[in-house]
């Protein structure tokens, strides 16, 4: 599969749109066909499809003679950069990947690691339009349709036209020939049509949202079952250990489904509320030493950077107990996510959610989701307003811990708001609200980091015996953490405030209001 | 960006036949490359199938009111564009002597492909003029085809001396010996004393060949069309050695 540099590709659904194409395009030039290649492919991208969401596209096209993948990136601008023979396997975090692709894929993969996403393997043809001088004009690619590797369906064949510099207007004229055969413009990394031949559709949403008119026990159980589902998503890459991002999705899953029960519980049989909520809250539990080392890894090379003078050698033994540390966190967690106990929880809450969210359509099964949500959400603004109108300089940290407990609650609440909602409304209440959080998410990290490191030194001093320049280095830390503490408890009256008026002037309540008459 | 010139002040020499196969190895060996078609005939332009126009013609752009880039197309081979040819460019010399700076100006029309272009090969016209000035100015490496003759080093030899004497920028001249029939005598002869004579002179000579003729009808560069032929193999070896020599130029 040759790719069509600074050409357009064109494909079409009707398998003879290709094949009118070339015989139209034969009445206006001499047509000069290659003989068939065969290719296979890989398109890579992380799970929550950050290159696809960013118009990029990265294939591994694989080689003749099995000596490596030759890497394509497609960039937005329409710039491809490749890179290879490359010899490393899938998935692989940005910091493994060739040099050339490096400064193109981390601003946009973050911490993500490539996946594999779909395989496909085809034949194509390579030819060339002829002017009358028998000298090319316009390159073709001819892509036969391909096969997905695991998929029903098949990657439909298209035609790649790329013009040479200087016949801009043969290209013109062979790509309204291959519009009137029936073919439609289409990316040239063909990597949406390849997404969507393997079953995945990249412009779904995955937010789980409250169905209103649903009676309030089935759309909560619905909820619950969309972010069961993206639990066990994210499962198989936190025991592997992809990437970090896996076990933060994973968190964020078990605290919103934790979110759900207690503030919409109610609507559930108790008896499964009661056995759910501590099942959830073990599993949160189970999941936090990691988190707590990864991100206290990852923010360690900035804050070491704010180290008087060149220090990074002295925090070296630091970041070996923390790596060492993070593995047998790491470890511990695979064991409680390949458990028994964990497959009989999935299978149960599973089980238990689909029976209560199918609904017969029969009235009389209770309140409706309209209605519940917006009384808990009210509920849960006032709660927010009180508890953070109650913040002093002088409250104790934990008032501050608990509000943003709440804070995410409240958030949650209106993640889930029904689409009816007017989104405008929600988004400026989620805006403020989240400015609130991430002063509160900082004051609440700096502690719980200081924390860490003050156990640290002890175990490092009294273990493997650390050197007083690394204790040193940790104090010093730990002071720079403690004024980011300090900082954000300055701030939080002030975004507290914003949010208070802002949200006081689009209630909650209002903002549903449409959906609750 | 550099620039190699294929020049010599006699014609039917082997210059275009040189700088269209070179054009092509560098191309080859992912230069991203230019050759431009000084010459009116339109030798180059035609061995690439290139219709020979160029809009608005010399004038134009001698005078900037159109850009190399206007005019630049796409051959058949990765990597490898063409300046045709235009037969306004008979008048190359009078439309150059019309300008501010006339000896300087293919250097400054070449200037906006820097970023665009690692090598550019001008294949000249054979004369001394105002054009063959521009491209002595715009250079860094004049390679000059020598048929093994006597009168032809004599040529050799006052080229040398023009180059010396201008002011300003020189390029290095590479000589090579062109049209080498291995069965003549002098031929052989020459061949082996030349380089030994004459420093600028190279040892990487072209054999004289019926495929290099066959690039007129096959209106490709002889690797495309007869890859295995001790042709292919001579262009490879002076380019090779042309490669070396513009890793030494500024």
């Amino acid at each position: 599969m040759k790719g069509v540099d600074g050409g357009q590709f064109w494909s079409g659904l009707e398998p003879s749109a290709v094949p009118a194409a070339l015989t139209a395009l034969a009445v206006d030039h001499a047509v000069a066909m290659d003989r068939p290649v065969a290719w296979r492919r890989t398109w890579l991208d992380s799970i929550d499809l950050r290159l696809y969401r960013s118009g990029m596209a990265l294939t591994a096209v694989e080689g003749a003679d099995g000596d490596g993948s030759v890497l394509e990136l497609s960039c937005p601008d329409g710039v491809t950069v490749r890179a290879g023979p490359d010899m490393l396997g899938w998935p692989r975090v940005p910091a493994r990947l060739p040099d050339g692709l490096r400064p193109h894929l981390e601003p946009v993969l973050g911490v993500r690691a490539l996946l594999p996403m779909v395989e496909a393997s085809g034949t194509s043809v390579t030819g060339r339009l002829l002017d009358d001088e028998g000298k090319t004009v316009v390159r073709l690619v001819h892509e036969r349709p391909a096969t997905i590797t695991g998929g029903r369906e098949q990657l439909p064949g298209g035609l790649g036209l790329v013009p040479l510099r200087g016949y801009d207007a043969a290209g013109e004229r062979a790509a309204r020939i291959a519009h009137r055969a029936g073919l439609v413009p289409d990316t040239p990394s063909r990597y949406p049509a390849a997404l969507r031949a393997a079953g995945i559709d990249p412009d779904a949403s995955s937010r789980a949202v409250m169905e209103p008119g649903l009676p309030a026990r089935a759309a909560v159980a619905r909820v619950l079952l969309s972010f069961l589902g993206q639990l066990e998503a994210a499962v198989d890459g936190t025991v592997s250990d992809v990437d970090i991002e896996f076990l933060h999705d994973l968190r964020v899953a078990v605290r919103r489904s934790r979110s759900a029960v207690k503030l919409l519980g109610d609507v559930l049989p108790p008896g499964l509320v009661a056995w759910a909520a501590p099942q959830l809250r073990l599993l949160g539990e189970l999941t936090t030493p990691a988190r707590d080392l990864d991100v206290l890894l990852q923010e360690l090379p900035s804050l070491t950077a704010g180290l008087t003078g060149d220090r990074r050698e002295d925090v070296e033994p630091l970041v070996l107990h923390l790596a060492g540390l993070r593995a047998d966190e790491q470890r511990r967690l695979a064991a409680g996510l390949r458990s028994p106990r964990f497959e009989r929880f999935r299978a149960r809450w599973r089980a238990s959610l689909l029976a209560l969210a199918t609904w017969d359509g029969q009235p009389g099964a209770g309140p409706t989701a309209a209605e519940v949500v917006v009384e808990r959400l009210d509920r849960a603004h006032r709660r927010v307003l009180r508890r953070g109108s109650r913040i002093t300089d002088a409250s104790p940290a934990q008032d501050l811990h608990d509000l943003r407990k709440r804070t995410k609650e409240l958030r949650y609440l209106l993640e889930v708001l029904p689409t009816t909602t007017d989104p405008a409304d929600a988004r400026v209440v989620i805006k403020e609200l989240k400015a609130v959080q991430d002063v509160l998410g900082t004051f609440q990290d700096s502690e719980t980091q200081r924390d860490t490191l003050h156990s640290l030194a002890t175990e490092l001093m009294s273990g493997d015996g650390a050197s007083a320049r690394t204790i040193f280095a940790m104090g010093e830390i730990a002071a720079r953490l403690q004024e980011d503490q300090d900082t954000s408890r300055g701030e939080f009256a002030a975004v507290f405030e914003r949010f208070s008026r802002r949200s006081a002037q689009r209630p909650t309540a209002r903002a549903t209001a449409g959906v609750a008459r | 960006m550099k620039v190699v010139a294929t020049y010599n002040i006699k014609g039917g020499v082997g210059k275009t036949s040189a700088a269209v196969n070179i054009a092509y190895f560098a191309a080859r060996d992912g230069l991203r490359t230019l050759l431009w078609d000084l010459d009116p005939q339109g030798s180059a332009t035609y061995l690439l199938r290139v219709k020979p126009k160029v809009k608005g013609g010399g004038d134009a752009l001698v005078r900037g009111k159109r850009t190399l880039g206007d005019g630049i197309k796409g051959t058949d081979f990765d990597g490898l564009d063409l300046m045709p040819a235009d037969f306004s460019y008979r008048n190359l010399d009078l439309d150059l002597d019309g300008t501010k700076r006339p000896t300087d100006r293919i250097r400054r029309l070449l200037a906006p492909l820097r970023k665009e272009y690692d090598l550019v090969v001008l294949d000249c016209p054979p004369s001394v003029s105002l054009v063959s000035e521009n491209v002595v100015h715009a250079t860094d490496v004049l390679l000059v085809p020598l048929i093994p003759a006597m009168l032809s080093v004599r040529t050799y030899d006052q080229l040398i001396d023009f180059v010396d004497t201008m002011p300003g920028r020189k390029p290095q001249v590479l000589g090579f010996l062109s049209m080498v029939d291995s069965r003549k005598k002098a031929h052989r002869e020459l061949a082996a004393r030349l380089p030994s004579d004459h420093a600028s002179v190279v040892a990487e000579a072209i054999p004289s060949r019926v495929v290099i003729e066959q690039m007129a009808e096959e209106r490709a560069p002889v690797p495309a069309f007869a890859p295995a032929s001790s042709a292919t193999a001579a262009y490879e070896a002076l380019w090779g050695r042309v490669r070396s020599s513009l890793t030494g130029t500024g």
